[in-house]
Formats: C-alpha cells, structure tokens, sequence
C-alpha cells in the first residue's frame, strides 16, 4: 500500500515542486549551551555526570571520518562537577577521558531514597546547578513467566512483570530486563552473553489514572534451547525515577521510534537546569531487580 | 435515556408545531397583544426565470426605518402600520425593486428579482438601502456570493467555495494549495461544515487539495466567526453554512464545464412545472483515465493504478402548496485511489477510499404569515477504507491468498426543527430543537492472513447529542439593536452525560446611520473531535465521541467591532478584535499518530484514548475587511493579525507553546473587474506568515547515561543525537503569490452561452514552503576531509500552474 501512496505522492511532486536548501540559522533558534546529564540512584557504583557542549543541531559541520575531532567539538573537559546532599555533604566529580564523562566512586557520597541532591556544574566561570529527589525502591516484583514452544521450532518466553504501585505519591517507572544465557559448546569453555528485554508500550508506566494499584508489562522473547545452552537467566528490572528523567528516557524513545514519519511531532527534551545556557537532566531512580532462572 | 431523550425531542417538535397551529389567526392576536392598526406584508422571494428561493433579501421601509431579511427558504414577514410606505428589496448581485403600498390589511407579496446584469429598465437599482453591514446586528459574519467563486482564478481551474473563503480575514488556508481552513486560531474539526442542514465531515478531496463541494450546484455560501447565533452549535470555532439550488421551476437548464482535471455537468428544471423541480450537478477527475494507458505500457500490462475524486449532488424541491414545501438533498463524494499488479506468481489489488454521503430531507410549513417552520430529517456519513486482496503462487504450485479490510467512519442520524416567527416590527424570533445519534466508527478491521493469524475486530462508539434554542434579534430602538440567545446542549456517550448551557449575546449600536458599533459574546459546547496528525485534511483523520475520559471542547469568545458603509461608493469597512479561550481542546501525545499508514495493513489496534491529551488555548488578534460589492470592480481587502496559544499538561513539558497555525499577519487583495458583459477579469494576491514546526535545534554526543535499562533509545554509538528544547521552535518562512484569471463570455442564442476561462496560479512562481524536512549535507567521498551536516530543506509545489476550462451554459 505504501509504495503506490509514496508513487502517487511522487508524481504530484515531480509535477510541479521544486526542493532548496534553506538557510537554518535565520529561522531557528541555533545557540549553543552546556549539556548536562546525570541519573543517580542508591544502586550505582560510580556517581556520572555528563557535561558537553549542545551545538547548533543546524550549521554544524562534522568530519565524516575523523569521529575523535567531532567529539572533541563538543566535549568539555575542564569542568568543575559536585553533587552534595541536604546535609552538605559532597563529592567532586573528575573528568574521565575514557567514558568521556565526570565521575565518582559511589562511596564518596551515599545516594539515600527520599533525600535531595544537589548538583553544581561550573564551565567557563558559569555556574549550572539543579537537583533531584531519589524516589522510593519498589520492594517487590512479580512475575508469571509461560514457556513454550514457537512457531518456528524454537522457544519463546511470555514474560509478565506485575508490582504494587507506590501509594500516596506519582510516580514514574520504567520497565526492562536481561536475558542472559550461558552456553558450552564441546572442547570449549562456558561462555556467557546478554540481551535486553523489551516492554514495547509497556515499557514506560504510571499511575496517574489510579494510584496504589498493581501495575504490569508483557514482553515475549525468543529463548535459545540449542543443546548447547546450559543455562537462561531472566533478570526483571523496574525502575521508579523521577518525572524529568521519564520524560526524558520516553522523549528519546519516541522520536527515535517515528523518525521520519512527518506526520508525528517531533517530542520535547526536557530541561530542569535551572541557568540559563544550559539543557539537559539532573535526576534521581531507585531500581529493584529480581534474576529468575529458566529450567528449560 | 437516549429513549427519553428522542420523546423529548419529538414531543418539542410536536409542542412548538401545537403552539404554532394555536396561533391561527394573527390578525386577531396582533391586535389583541400590540392593540395597534398593524398589518404584515409576508411572501415568498425568488428569482426571474428560474424561481429559485433567495435566502438574505433585505426588505426595508426606510421612512419607518424598518425592515427584515428572507429566510433560508426566501420566506419573509414584515409587520408595519397601518398607511402607505415605500418598501424597497434589495439583494447583492440583483436589481433593487421599490414596491409602494396602501397597507390596510394582511397582505401576501410573490417578489421576483432579476440579476443585476439581466435588469430591466424599470428596475430601479439603487446601492443605498440594502442590508449593509452597520445595519445588522451580526457581526464576525461574511456571505458569499457563488458568482465570486466562479470569478476568482483557482488552481487548476477547479472552483473552489473553501479556498475562497480563506480568502476572507480570520479563515486561514493550513499549507500551500490546501482547502483546510483553520479561523480565528481554531483547528479544522472546530469547523461546522453544513450543507443543506447536513453535517459535511471531511470536506477535502486530493489529501486537502480541493475541497469537495462543487460550485455548480451552490446557492449560497455563509461564514461564521464569531458572534454565534443560537441555532448553531456543536463546534469552537466557526460555522460555514452551504446552501444548495433548489433546481430550475420554469425551464430545463444546464451547463457543463470542461477543464485541466475535472469535468462537470449540471442539469436542473421542472419535473411539473412550478411545482417540481430537480437539479444534479456531477464532477470527477480523469487524470487516471488519461494515464491508463501509459501506465500499462510502463509495466508490460503488468500494472495499473490511479487516483479520481468525483461528486454528485442531487435535490429536488416540491411545492404542495404555497404553506407547504418539502426539499430532498443528497450529496454523494468519493476519492479513491487504486493499484494493481498482475504478474505470473503475483497479483495484488489495492483499494484505499473515502468520502462523504449526506441526505436532508426537508419540509417547510408556514403556519400564518407571522410563524415559518422547518423540519429535517438528516443523514450524514463519512467512511476511510482500504482494502487489499493478495495472491501468490509458489513454485510448488500452492497458492497463497490474503486479504485485508479496514475503516472507519461515523454515521449521524439527526432530527431538526427550526422556527422562524415575526411577531412585530420590533422581534425575530428563532427557536428549535435537534437530536443527532452519531454512530463512530474508530476501526474496523478484517484480515485474513493463513501465515500471520486473522483478525476481525470492530471498535464501535454510540452517542447522543442534543439541543434546544431560542435566540432574539430585537430592535430596542433606532439606534441599538440586541441579539440575545440561549443554547442548552446535551450529550450523552454510554453513561457519561454532558449538559451545557450556551449564552450567546450580540448587540450593535449605530452611532450614525453609517456607522455601528458591535460586540459579541458565545460560549460554544463541542463534543466530537477529530484526530488529526497533520492538519491538512488527510482522510486517516478520524472523528471521535466524547467519553468519560474526554471531556468536550468549550470556548468563550468575546468580540468588538466596527462597520462603517460608504453609501455613495458602496463600499463597506469592518473592523473587529476578538478574544478567545478554549478548554479541554485535545491534541496527540508526543509520539502519537493514530492510523498512520504503516499501522493500517498489520491490523494494529490502537485505543485512540490513551493517544490523546487535552489542554487549553488562547486566540487572539483583529481583522480588516475592506469590501466593495457592486459596480463594475467588486472585491476586497483583507488583513488578519492573530495569536493562538496551547497549553498541555503533557506537552512541550506544560509550557505554553505557539500554535502551528499561529500566523502573525495575513493578507488577501481580491479584484473582480468587468468592463463589460464579454469579459471578466481577476486578480487574488495573498500573504502570510509562515507555519511552526517543531524542529531538532540542538545536537550532543551520544554517550552512554549509565541509566541500567536498556531501551530503544539508548543504544549508543558515539556519534550524536539530535533535540528539541521547544514545540514549534521553528517559522517557516512566509509565503505570497499572485494569481490572475480571465474568462471570455459570448452570448449565444436562446439565452445560451459559452465561457472560456483562463488562470495561472501563483504567477511569479514564487516558491512557497509546502513542507520541510532534515536530512544531511552530501559530501564528496574521496575527500578526506569531507564534512557533512544538517540541512533544511524546503519542499515548494505549485509554482506558476496554468490552467484552462470551458463552460457551455443552456
């Protein structure tokens, strides 16, 4: 059917468009800013704070091949980052040239549920600040998990990940998980690899049409039973984050689900950097896992 | 309920026609209320030679300085003292006649007017005492008249009543060549489109190009914008009443019309005479049939495909008697778009459809000379479909055969009586009562698919709407005239119940004659919304009910106004400001399109509610109509400058944000010269802002957020990544055009006569935005430096489009 809509639009074009580049920058607000990303939660090992210039997503030339030169556009390695608690304590976060990010061992600050975070960026004598709530940790996750055979000879796994919606307050999770499987082929040694799990429209949920009620995502995944799997570790994960760091996470989903579709509009990034001249996201998550093994 | 709705209805109807049959003799009740030697002078207008009803005709008594306007069936009511007087009627584009009358009882008047061009001598024509605009008390109002529709030069030579609307300030045009209309910073589904008291659903052909009503068969064209009256409802924004011929009583008459892409055909005349009359009036495209041929022979007879759009409308008017008159109204439009393939292991069949059914059946009865009714029996449907048949055969001989269906739609079953009383001089009086059943069709889905499952699924929306109203215009002096009205709407859609009451108030003062001051106020009640992902009328767009979770769209409009008449240069000047707010107007959620085209052939269900969120607006901004209506040069001057604000709790992150359509400034020049009866000229020059979109303005790196979920989005890959900071951070440019028309008219015999009528559309080729899209710089790949970045490109269409077409009148 698309192909005779896309002819038809086609002809009609050919017929009588005519197609120009344009001069963005007249059009388009096209400054540049300080992009600042951090997600923190009482789970992490390493605090990470993401500071880089936000460049003109218009009028930028980048190299093609030369991908060290274009990073280096846009990284900023000079910045002082601190996230502090409400009781004043700190950790200063140091640039690392091998993620590319500002980081701290998790040890130096402890990431408390329900407490607030301060995060204090200074690029070129400019000061960024922001802050964020750690939310609660969903205490438990429930699963019904139906293994069967496929229709191509294989399995497949029906995944049901179930939990009670924190009451008395809005929250925000998002859903996932692991899959991970160990194989040993003959002479050699057990290896071990992982793939995501995927809740589709499921994968982003809240409770705004009821609170305290029990919440689930279903996702079906095709599971490996070749001989040579000796064992399948499901890992559910379920994360309760804050608003900004939703949206966020849905905002970048979604455009990258209906790129180029032209009928859909283009989704918001959200900004909760109090400054000016700079976007980006400071926010908090508290994240529960739950590994089930497979008997297959 | 909806029971006791449809008894309460019925039993209005059958109340107000009791009350009326009560009112038997006016006379005697005239003087029993007023005690007063008032006589009423009523009848019927038509005009010369085809005794068409003319809907609009001013009557005036300009000593007395009162006066009133036929209804929408030409009928009119006149209550005066006693003594001689002067009556003069007048209507645009005909001949004033002046009747002078001993007025010592009830009197019944047959008028007859001739166009202006067909004058008799003894028609006296004068431009001074026709209903100007300092003289009615409504305001945010512009009539068409069909002949200006004929007259502007349009796009491709199809006539087009919508695009010439959006010609007038307020009613903006959505993107270049589109017959969606969006007015005083409303969405087009705020737009009550009626045809013959039928609600016209999608009133687009060609993905927006060419709006579906065809000019042949129009009698009048009546734009709201504000300043409601009462008997309109339903809808935020604007109300654009369409009013089909009755048909030719005296004589067959007809006329065809030749041109680039279409051809039409009107017939009309009396089946007995001056009793039965019918007209239809067809239209299609034939691009397809033209390039059949080609297309078999690019495809070896393998493939066929095309695309036609084609209308029909058909009426016909009996007169029982001279109390009683019944019209039957139907309209039936259709695009479609079709492709098949016929190869040796393969053939396919696609369909994709859509279009409008609308039948009104309608019976006038006038009770006595004081108190009209009229009563309509409605049908109105609208239906997307898509159909496709696949078959394949495998090598192994076996042969696969799939096939799916899907639409959707809504059917209106809808009830209507509308009073017309006059009860003096002083009141016009209207009040009525409807009850619609609308039945939507969200999706309907059928597949058969051996190797991918089947589905039959069928989502189904039952609601009822309702309304009564009573609405005033009462002359409280010379000077100052007041329109009270009060609107009470209901609806229910399962066991949600709405009930909402409408205020509406105008008033006008004049200042001098010449000269009236206006204000208006309306709060309007919607209760279907249209889901639209792009704006322009694309037939994906699908309407839908309010429910329990979606509340309908309510907006309160406050508007101010000037109108000044140049008597002696019969030109006119309006100027008016207005405000607007709106609640619970819906939107998609980022992210969301509901039935776009990919989603249709695998059967996706999608729960449009959860889809969709609702907000607030603010439109604001003011208006200039400079018109000039007779003479030899008509036209007019339009200028709009508006605002129109959203505000969603989940979008653009809560902030309020620019409409797309918020268009800062919009201009329309349009110029209709005719130095004599063999020529006609025509000009429209248009300017306007451009649209917002929602554009990438920034870009970052792409690096890992150390978030431990995984999802599409952050896969990582040290490149970067684009985003958005802002809803509709981008204007496009503006966009202007100049386009020019001329048709040649040669009388012919017997009253014959034949057009040749030429237009060129945008005529100094300017190339306006269609639409834009990113995409990235090419570069040169030996080149070991090269560089790419973003660009913007701009997509124009319909640069410099000639056009010609001939019509054969008989």
């Amino acid at each position: 059917m698309k192909k005779y809509i896309l002819f038809f639009i086609a002809t009609l074009t050919l017929c009588a468009a005519c197609q120009k580049v344009v001069d963005a920058d007249e059009l388009l607000d096209t400054e540049a800013k300080v992009f600042i990303r951090g997600y923190i939660s009482p789970q992490d090992t390493v605090l990470r704070v993401h500071v880089s210039k936000a460049l003109p997503a218009f009028g930028t030339p980048l190299s093609v091949r030369d991908q060290e030169a274009n990073q280096e556009k846009f990284l900023i390695k000079d910045a002082q980052v601190t996230i502090s608690d409400e009781a004043g304590n700190s950790s200063n976060l140091s640039y690392s040239e091998e993620d590319r990010t500002y980081l701290a061992d998790a040890s130096t600050l402890a990431i408390v549920a329900n407490q607030d975070y301060f995060l204090r960026v200074l690029v070129d004598g400019q000061e960024y600040n922001s802050f964020c709530t750690i939310p609660t940790k969903v205490p438990e996750i429930n699963e019904r998990i139906n293994l069967r055979d496929d229709n191509f000879g294989g399995r497949e796994v029906d995944i049901n990940l179930s939990f009670e919606d924190i009451l008395g307050e809005q929250n925000f999770y998002v859903l996932g998980g692991l899959v991970t499987t160990t194989v040993q082929f003959e002479g050699e040694e057990p290896s071990t690899f992982s793939f995501s799990l995927f809740f589709d429209t499921d994968e982003f949920l809240r409770d705004n049409l009821v609170d305290g009620n029990t919440l689930s995502g279903n996702t079906l995944e095709y599971i490996g039973n070749d001989t040579e799997v000796i064992a399948t570790t499901i890992t559910l994960q379920l994360a309760n984050v804050e608003e900004t760091l939703f949206q966020n996470l849905k905002t970048a989903s979604t455009n990258s689900d209906v790129d180029g579709n032209p009928f859909v509009e283009y989704a918001i990034a959200p900004n909760n950097i109090q400054e000016e001249g700079a976007v980006g996201v400071f926010a908090g998550y508290n994240l529960t896992e739950k590994e089930i093994e497979l008997m297959l | 309920m909806t029971n006791k709705i449809y008894c309460i209805s019925i039993f209005l109807a059958l109340f107000f026609q009791g009350f009326a049959k009560n009112n038997t003799n006016p006379l005697v009740n005239s003087k029993l209320l007023y005690q007063s030697s008032d006589y009423t002078i009523s009848g019927y207008i038509t005009e010369t030679g085809s005794g068409e009803n003319l809907l609009g005709v001013s009557v005036y008594v300009p000593e007395l300085k009162l006066g009133t306007t036929s209804n929408d069936y030409g009928f009119f009511s006149l209550t005066l003292p006693e003594g001689s007087h002067e009556v003069y009627i007048s209507y645009i584009g005909y001949g004033t006649e002046i009747k002078k009358l001993e007025l010592s009882k009830d009197t019944v008047w047959t008028v007859e007017l001739t166009t202006s061009t067909e004058s008799l001598e003894e028609v006296i024509v004068t431009a001074d005492e026709k209903v100007k605009e300092s003289k009615v008390t409504q305001m945010s109002t512009v009539k068409i008249n069909p002949s200006v529709i004929q007259d502007v030069p349009a796009l491709l030579g199809e006539k087009d009543v919508l695009k010439t609307l959006q010609l007038l300030p307020g009613i903006q045009a959505g993107s270049e060549g589109s017959s969606g209309f969006f007015v005083r910073g409303g969405t087009p589904d705020q737009n009550l489109i009626v045809l013959d008291d039928a609600v016209v659903y999608n009133s687009n052909h060609l993905f927006g190009f060419f709006s579906v009503f065809n000019g042949d068969a129009i009698k009048s064209v009546e734009a709201f914008k504000g300043g409601f009256p009462a008997r309109f409802g339903g809808r935020l924004s604007s109300v654009i009443k369409i009013d089909m011929k009755d048909g030719n009583k005296e004589k067959i008459a007809g006329k065809f019309n030749i041109g680039l892409i279409s051809s039409s055909v009107l017939l009309e005349g009396p089946i007995n005479k001056g009793k039965t009359s019918f007209i239809v009036s067809g239209r299609r495209t034939y691009a397809d049939i033209l390039a059949r041929p080609f297309i078999k022979a690019e495809t070896d007879g393998e493939g066929a495909g095309g695309y036609y759009f084609a209308d029909l409308n058909f009426k016909i008017h009996h007169i029982f008697s001279p109390k009683d008159k019944i019209y039957w109204s139907n309209y039936y439009g259709r695009d479609k778009f079709y492709g098949e393939t016929n190869e040796q292991n393969y053939e396919d069949k696609v369909r994709l459809g859509w279009g409008n059914i609308t039948s009104t059946l309608r019976w006038n009865h006038q009770y006595n000379n004081k108190l009209f009714s009229n009563t309509s029996l409605i049908f109105s449907n609208y239906e997307f479909k898509v159909t496709g048949d696949f078959k394949e055969t495998f090598q192994d001989g076996e042969v696969e055969e799939s096939f799916f269906r899907t639409s959707s739609g809504i059917n209106d079953y809808t009830l209507k009586t509308d009073f017309d009383y006059f009860p003096n001089s002083k009141h016009s009086i209207k009040f009525g009562a409807l009850a619609t059943n609308h039945k939507f069709k969200p999706q309907r889905i059928l597949i058969k698919d051996d190797f991918a499952g089947n589905v039959d699924a069928t989502q189904e929306l039952n609601s009822f709407e309702g309304a009564v109203y009573l609405e005033d215009d009462w002359k409280l002096t010379d000077k100052l005239r007041v329109s009270p009205g009060f609107r009470l709407s209901y609806f229910k859609q399962a066991v949600k119940q709405y009930i909402n009451p409408e205020p509406r108030l105008a008033l006008a003062y004049n200042y001098k004659p010449d000269l009236a001051f206006k204000a208006s106020y309306t709060r309007m009640n919607q209760y279907i919304h249209l889901l639209s992902s792009s704006g322009i009328g694309l037939p994906t767009d699908l309407w839908v009910s309010s429910t329990d979770r979606v509340k309908p769209q309510t907006s309160q409009q406050f508007a101010i106004g000037v109108a000044k008449d140049f008597f002696d240069k019969d030109y006119s000047i309006t100027v008016e400001g207005y405000y607007k707010t709106m609640d619970d107007v819906i939107a998609y959620k980022e992210g969301a399109s509901f039935l776009a085209i990919e989603d249709l052939e695998d059967g996706k269900t999608t729960n449009w509610e959860d889809n969709i969120t609702s907000g607030q607006g603010w439109a604001y901004g003011g208006e200039i109509l400079l018109r000039k209506q007779t003479g030899k040069l008509t036209g007019w001057l339009g200028y709009t400058i508006a605002w129109s604000e959203r505000q969603f709790d989940e979008l653009n992150l809560g902030k309020k944000f620019f409409d797309r359509y918020d268009r800062r400034h919009d201009i329309s020049l349009v110029s209709i010269y005719k130095p004599h009866d063999r020529i006609t000229l025509s000009a429209t020059w248009v300017f306007a802002t451009g649209n917002n979109y929602t554009l990438p303005n920034l870009q970052r790196l792409d690096t890992p957020d150390g978030f431990p979920i995984q999802n599409s989005s952050n896969f990582f890959d040290g490149a970067t990544q684009q985003f958005s900071t802002q809803r509709n951070n981008f204007r496009g440019e503006s966009s202007h055009r100049l386009d020019l028309g001329v048709q040649f008219h040669k009388k012919l015999k017997k009253g014959r006569e034949r057009t040749w009528g030429f237009s060129l559309y945008n005529s100094y080729a300017r190339q306006n935005p269609f639409i834009y899209t990113t995409g990235e710089s090419r570069y040169d790949f030996d080149d070991p430096n090269a560089t790419v970045e973003n660009e913007l490109t701009r997509t124009s269409v319909l640069m410099l489009i000639p056009s010609f077409n001939y019509t054969y009148k008989f």
